[in-house]
C-alpha cells in the first residue's frame, strides 16, 4: 500500500467524519477537530524552528559574519525575552518585545493605510469624474462614480452617532445626516448581504471540491 | 505558720512580713482575701475612722465606736491606735481616741497574718512601722491632733514644704480637713461629695506616698526621700490653693448607673478593680462608696497601683504641674483617649455619687484644676489654652447643670459636640484600650499586676484610618450613579444563557437540508458533461483585466516572466481557491514563467507545493527545478509585508529548503518588489488582502497586482480593483469560469464543478426563499404578543 492511498484513505475519512456534522455534535467529530488543531501546532512549530529561527538566527549567529551576527543580537535578544511572556511572575520581561512588536506594527498599519487604503479610495472616488484627455465623458463612468461617491458618503454617514442638543430636548442628529445615514443603511445592506452571499459560494464550492473528492475516492477504489 | 511566698520574685518570707525582703513588694498571698473580704475590711476600716471622726464625735460627745466595730479594725491599725492613745493622751474631749481595736473575726486571713503573734515593745513596732504609717496612725485611731512634729512626718517628705506654714493652728485645720469627710452610713444625711472625699484623698495620697508619683506602688519607699527640714503645719492662707481645692472642690456627681455599663464593657478592668476598691458594695446592692479619706495613702495605693494613667493626669505638686504644663497636648490627646467610656475604672463611680456635704465650704473653695479625673466636666488650668476654653469653662463651672443640656457629663464620656466631631478611629481606639488595661505583666517588677503601663502598643493595634468619603452629589447624580451600578452589577453576574428547546423538527429540518445539497452536488458531479449550464456571458472587467495581464506574462518572449505568488489562504478553503488558481497557474506555467511562492501563513508553504503540483500536472512543459521557487512562510503579518517591500532579499533570505533564494535562476537580479513582472496574491480574506494592498503596493510600481479572490473576500478587495490599486481580480467560482471562458479552455476544474455549483447556488437560495416565505406566512397568522397580553 502506497503512502499516497494510505494518506487518501485517511483524507476520505476525516472529510466524512467533518461532513457527519450534519448529524450534530458527536465525538468522532471532535476527535477531527482535536486531530486537526494538533496537527496545525505541530505542523506551525516545526515550520518556524527550521524555517525561521534555524536559517535566519541561529545559522547566521554561528557562522555568519560579523556584521550578520551584530545585526542578529538585537533581535535574538528581543525573542529570548519573549519566552518569559510563558511566567505570569517574569512576563515583564517580555513586556519590551511585545512593545516593538506592537508599536511597529501599528506604525506599519497606520501608514498603510493612510497610503494605501485612504488615498488610494480617495482617488479612486474621483477617478470615474476624469475628464478624459480628448475632453469627452463617458456618462456610464460618471453614474458609476456618483453612485460609489453616494455609497461612500452615505455609509460614513450612517456611522456619524453624535448630534446636537437644543434647549435641554434629547440630542439628534441633523435631518440631512438622517437622510444619508438611511441610504448608508442601503448600501451597507447590500455590501453585508454580498459578503454572505460570498462566504456562502465560498462554502459551496469548498463543499463541491470535497464531495467530489469523496467520489473521486471511491470511484477509484472499485475500479 | 506558713511562709508567705511573694508573687512578684517568689522568695519565701515570714508569715508576719507585710512586704517581701527581697524585692519589697506587698505580699499578696494565695491567702489574700477575696474581693468581698477586702471590701469588709475597708468598709470595716472607713466605718471605724468615721466613728472617730470629729463630727461624730461631736454630734454624740464621744466615740461612737463600738467593740465590734473595733473588732474589724486590723490589729495592725488597732495596736498602732493604742500605743499612740497610751503615749499621747487626748488634748482635746471631743477628739477621744477611740476604743482599742480588736481583733475581730471578719479580718481578712492575711491581715491576720501580718498581725504579730505577740505584743511587742513600741521602739520595735516603731523601728518596723514607716513613720508614714506612723502618721497616719495618729491621725486616724488616736483621734487626736498629734504632735506637729510626728504628723509632719510624711510632709517633711514633700518637696514644697517651704511652702507650708508652721502654725500649729493652721496645721489643725488643715489637717481637720481630712478627717471632715462624713460617715459612709450617713451619706444620705450629709451632702459630702464623695468624689470630692475621695479626689481628695486620691489626692493626698499623691502627695505622701511616692507611689502617685509614678513610682513602683509595691516598693515601700522611704518618706523621708527628700528634705531634712521639719515642716510646720501649713497656715490656711499659706496652703496653695490647688491644695485648698483638694477638700472641698465641689466635684460633679457621676450616677452610679455609669458604673454598672462600664462594668459590663469590660469585666476584666473591674475584677481587677474588685480586688482593691472594693467593689462588692454596689453588688451587694449597698451603693456606698468607699471613704477613701479615711484609709490611709498607703492603701489608697492599691487603687492607683492600677490606673497609673489616671494618675498622671493629677499630679498636683508643682513641678510635676510643669511638667504636665510642658506636655500640656500630649498629656491632653491621652487623657481624651483614657476617659472614653470604657476604660473609666470603678473605684471613679464609687466615688463620684456622693454629695458635698457642705455647700458653703465649697462654694467658697475654689474649684478643683489640678486633679480633674472627670476628664470632660472639669479641666484643669492647663488644659485652658486659649480665652475661649477660660470662658466655656468658666461658664461651666458657674452652672454645670445648665451647661450641660442632659445633665453633667459622667467620666469619660464626651459632650455631644466634641462627639459630633469625634474621627472615626476614635471610636475604633477604644475598644482596643480595653483589652489592653486588662493585660497582666507577667514579667519584670511589675509582674502579676493588670494593666498597670501607660503605655499601649499604639504601631501594632492602631487601626488603619477610616477613609471618610462624603461625596456631595445631586439626586440626577445619584440616579446616574445607581444606573451605571445596576449596569455595572449586570455585567458581573454570569447571565444565565437560557437553553433553548429544539424541537425534533430542526434536527430533521437541518439534517434533510444538509442531505438536499450534498445529494444534489453528488448527483451533478455524478452526471458529468451530460447536461452543462452555461457559462456567465458577462465578464467582469477586472477579471478580463486579469487575464490580459495573465496573457502577456505568458506570451512574452525572451526572458521568462518572473511572478511572486502570495498564497494566502488556508486550507479551510483550498477546495476552492485551488480551483481559482489552477487555470491561471497553468497559463503561467505553459508560458514559461518563473514562479516564485511565498506565504504569508504557516500552511502556505505546503499549499504552494499543492498548487505548483497541479500546474505541473497541467503543464508538461513546467519545469520545476528553474520554474519554482518557493520561499515558504513570512512571519510577521503587516510589519513583514512592510519589510518585504523595503527589502525583499533581507526579509526572506531563504527559501523553504533553508538554501539561499535570491541566487537561483528564478531570483537573479531581482533586489526590489518592483523587480517583478507580477504579484499574483491568492487569498481568502479580506483584511489579509488589505494588507497586501497597502503594504506591498506601493513598492510594486508599475508592476501589476492581480488578486485571486475567495467569494466571501471579493467584495472586500472589489473597491481597490475600482481604485485601479489592484490590476486585476478573480473573484469566486464565476470569476474564474469567465476567466476559463476567456481563456477557451473546456476541460479545467471549473467546468467540472460549475454545474454542482449553479445546482447548489439555486437550491440555497431556493431554500432562502422558501424560509422567507415561511416567516411571513408565519408572521400573518400569528398574532402578535402584545396583541395577546392586552
Amino acid at each position: 500500500m502506497s503512502p499516497d492511498l494510505i494518506w487518501t484513505i485517511a483524507a476520505f475519512i476525516l472529510t466524512l467524519l467533518v461532513l457527519s456534522y450534519a448529524l450534530g455534535d458527536h465525538p468522532l467529530f471532535k476527535v477531527v477537530t482535536y486531530l486537526f488543531v494538533g496537527v496545525s501546532s505541530g505542523f506551525i512549530a516545526i515550520l518556524i524552528i527550521y524555517q525561521i529561527l534555524f536559517p535566519r538566527l541561529v545559522v547566521p549567529l554561528m557562522s555568519g559574519t560579523i556584521g550578520e551576527k551584530i545585526s542578529l543580537i538585537v533581535p535574538a535578544i528581543l525573542s529570548l525575552l519573549l519566552i518569559f511572556k510563558l511566567t505570569p511572575r517574569l512576563s515583564n520581561l517580555g513586556s519590551p518585545s511585545m512593545g516593538f512588536l506592537v508599536g511597529v506594527g501599528a506604525a506599519a498599519t497606520i501608514s498603510g493605510a493612510i497610503t494605501g487604503t485612504l488615498f488610494g479610495q480617495f482617488e479612486g472616488a474621483l477617478s470615474p469624474f476624469e475628464v478624459s484627455a480628448g475632453g469627452s465623458f463617458s456618462a456610464g463612468q460618471i453614474f458609476s462614480g456618483i453612485i460609489l461617491l453616494i455609497g461612500t458618503i452615505s455609509s460614513l454617514a450612517y456611522f456619524q452617532f453624535t448630534g446636537l442638543q437644543k434647549n435641554g430636548q434629547k440630542g439628534s442628529r441633523p435631518a440631512v445626516v438622517k437622510f444619508l445615514s438611511n441610504i448608508g443603511q442601503v448600501f451597507i445592506a447590500i455590501t453585508l448581504g454580498s459578503l454572505f452571499a460570498g462566504a456562502l459560494s465560498a462554502a459551496l464550492a469548498a463543499l463541491i471540491e470535497r464531495v467530489d473528492f469523496i467520489l473521486t475516492f471511491i470511484q477509484s477504489f472499485f475500479s | 505558720m506558713k511562709d508567705l511566698i511573694c508573687p512578684a520574685c517568689g522568695t519565701s518570707n515570714p508569715a508576719d512580713a507585710i512586704y517581701c525582703r527581697a524585692c519589697f513588694r506587698t505580699l499578696i498571698t494565695s491567702e489574700n482575701p477575696t474581693p468581698d473580704k477586702a471590701n469588709e475590711w475597708l468598709n470595716d476600716l472607713r466605718n471605724s475612722d468615721n466613728l472617730e471622726s470629729p463630727e461624730s464625735d461631736s454630734s454624740t460627745g464621744e466615740s461612737d465606736s463600738t467593740p465590734e466595730d473595733e473588732g474589724d479594725i486590723p490589729d495592725w491599725l488597732a495596736r498602732i491606735r493604742q500605743r499612740n492613745r497610751e503615749e499621747n493622751p487626748p488634748l482635746n474631749p471631743e477628739e477621744e481616741p477611740t476604743e482599742p481595736i480588736k481583733t475581730g473575726e471578719n479580718l481578712p486571713d492575711w491581715l491576720n497574718e501580718i498581725e504579730p503573734p505577740a505584743p511587742e515593745p513600741e521602739d520595735n513596732e516603731k523601728d518596723t512601722l514607716p513613720d508614714w504609717l506612723n502618721a497616719i496612725d495618729k491621725e486616724t485611731a488616736s483621734g487626736i491632733e498629734p504632735p506637729a512634729s510626728e504628723n509632719k512626718d510624711w510632709l517633711e517628705q514633700l518637696p514644697f514644704e517651704s511652702q507650708l506654714s508652721k502654725n500649729d493652728s493652721a496645721e489643725d485645720d488643715w489637717l481637720n480637713r481630712f478627717r471632715d469627710v462624713p460617715p459612709i452610713s450617713d451619706q444620705s444625711a450629709n451632702e459630702t461629695s464623695p468624689q470630692e472625699t475621695g479626689s481628695d484623698e486620691f489626692k493626698f495620697g499623691s502627695l505622701v506616698n511616692p507611689v502617685f508619683q509614678g513610682q513602683d506602688s509595691d516598693t515601700p519607699l522611704p518618706l523621708d526621700f527628700e528634705g531634712n527640714t521639719q515642716p510646720e503645719p501649713p497656715d490656711e492662707k499659706d496652703i496653695p490653693d490647688w491644695l485648698k481645692s483638694f477638700d472641698k472642690s465641689p466635684r460633679p456627681s457621676q450616677p452610679s448607673e455609669q458604673a454598672e455599663d462600664l462594668e459590663n464593657t469590660d469585666k476584666n478592668l473591674i475584677a481587677s478593680e474588685q480586688k482593691f476598691s472594693g467593689e462588692d458594695f454596689e453588688e451587694n446592692g449597698i451603693p456606698i462608696p468607699p471613704d477613701e479619706s479615711a484609709i490611709p495613702g498607703w492603701l489608697t495605693s492599691f487603687d492607683n497601683q492600677e490606673r497609673p494613667e489616671n494618675i498622671e493626669g493629677t499630679h498636683s505638686t508643682d513641678w510635676m504641674q510643669t511638667e504636665e504644663t510642658e506636655d500640656a497636648d500630649e498629656s491632653a490627646s491621652l487623657e481624651g483617649q483614657l476617659y472614653q467610656g470604657d476604660v473609666r475604672h470603678k473605684w471613679l463611680d464609687q466615688i463620684e455619687p456622693q454629695k458635698p456635704t457642705d455647700d458653703s465650704d465649697s462654694s467658697t473653695l475654689t474649684p478643683p484644676t489640678g486633679f480633674s479625673l472627670n476628664g470632660s466636666s472639669e479641666k484643669s488650668d492647663d488644659d485652658l489654652n486659649s480665652d475661649q476654653d477660660q470662658k466655656t469653662y468658666d461658664a461651666e463651672q458657674a452652672n454645670p447643670q445648665a451647661f450641660h443640656d442632659n445633665g453633667p457629663l459622667e467620666e469619660g464620656e464626651l459632650p455631644d459636640w466634641l462627639k459630633a466631631i469625634q474621627p472615626a478611629e476614635a471610636a475604633s481606639l477604644d475598644l482596643e484600650d480595653s483589652d489592653f488595661n486588662s493585660k497582666i505583666e507577667t514579667k519584670g517588677p511589675l509582674a502579676g499586676f493588670q494593666g498597670i503601663l501607660p503605655g499601649r502598643p499604639t504601631t501594632g493595634r492602631y487601626p488603619s484610618p477610616v477613609q471618610q468619603a462624603l461625596l456631595q452629589v445631586t439626586e440626577k447624580q445619584r440616579s446616574f450613579a445607581d444606573l451605571l451600578e445596576n449596569v455595572i452589577s449586570q455585567e458581573s453576574v454570569a447571565q444565565s444563557i437560557p437553553e433553548t428547546k429544539k424541537a425534533a423538527s430542526f434536527f430533521i429540518f437541518r439534517l434533510l437540508i444538509g442531505i438536499a445539497i450534498i445529494a444534489l452536488i453528488t448527483f451533478t458531479l455524478l452526471k458529468g458533461n451530460t447536461v452543462q449550464s452555461p457559462y456567465p456571458g458577462l465578464f467582469p472587467l477586472e477579471t478580463v483585466s486579469f487575464f490580459n495581464t495573465i496573457q502577456t506574462l505568458s506570451s512574452s518572449e525572451g526572458d521568462a516572466a518572473r511572478v511572486l505568488v502570495a498564497v494566502d489562504y488556508e486550507a479551510g478553503l483550498a477546495g476552492e481557491l485551488n480551483t481559482l488558481a489552477e487555470g491561471t497557474l497553468q497559463d503561467l506555467a505553459a508560458g514559461g514563467a518563473r514562479l516564485t511562492f511565498l506565504s504569508d501563513i504557516p500552511a502556505g508553504a505546503a499549499l504552494s507545493q499543492q498548487l505548483v503540483n497541479t500546474a505541473a500536472a497541467n503543464a508538461p512543459n513546467f519545469q520545476l527545478e528553474d520554474q519554482y521557487i518557493n520561499l515558504g512562510y513570512l512571519p510577521g503579518g503587516t510589519t513583514a509585508l512592510a519589510s518585504l517591500a523595503a527589502n525583499p532579499q533581507q526579509t526572506v533570505p531563504v527559501d523553504l529548503n533553508s538554501s539561499p533564494a535570491w541566487g537561483k535562476p528564478g531570483l537573479v537580479g531581482i533586489t526590489k518588489l518592483s523587480d517583478f513582472n507580477a504579484l499574483v496574491l491568492i487569498t481568502d480574506s479580506g483584511e489579509n488582502a488589505r494588507a497586501w494592498i497597502e503594504q506591498v503596493g506601493s513598492a510594486l510600481g508599475e508592476t501589476p497586482l492581480l488578486v485571486i479572490s475567495s467569494a466571501q473576500s471579493a467584495p472586500i478587495v472589489q473597491p481597490y480593483v475600482q481604485s485601479q490599486q489592484v490590476a486585476g481580480m478573480i473573484s469566486g467560482l464565476a470569476g474564474a469560469a469567465s476567466y476559463e471562458q476567456l481563456a477557451q479552455r473546456s476541460n479545467g476544474s471549473v467546468r467540472k464543478y460549475w454545474d454542482a455549483y449553479q445546482t447548489g447556488l439555486i437550491l440555497m437560495v431556493a431554500m432562502i426563499v422558501l424560509g422567507g416565505l415561511v416567516q411571513i406566512v408565519r408572521n400573518l397568522f400569528t398574532r402578535p404578543r402584545n396583541v395577546k397580553k392586552s
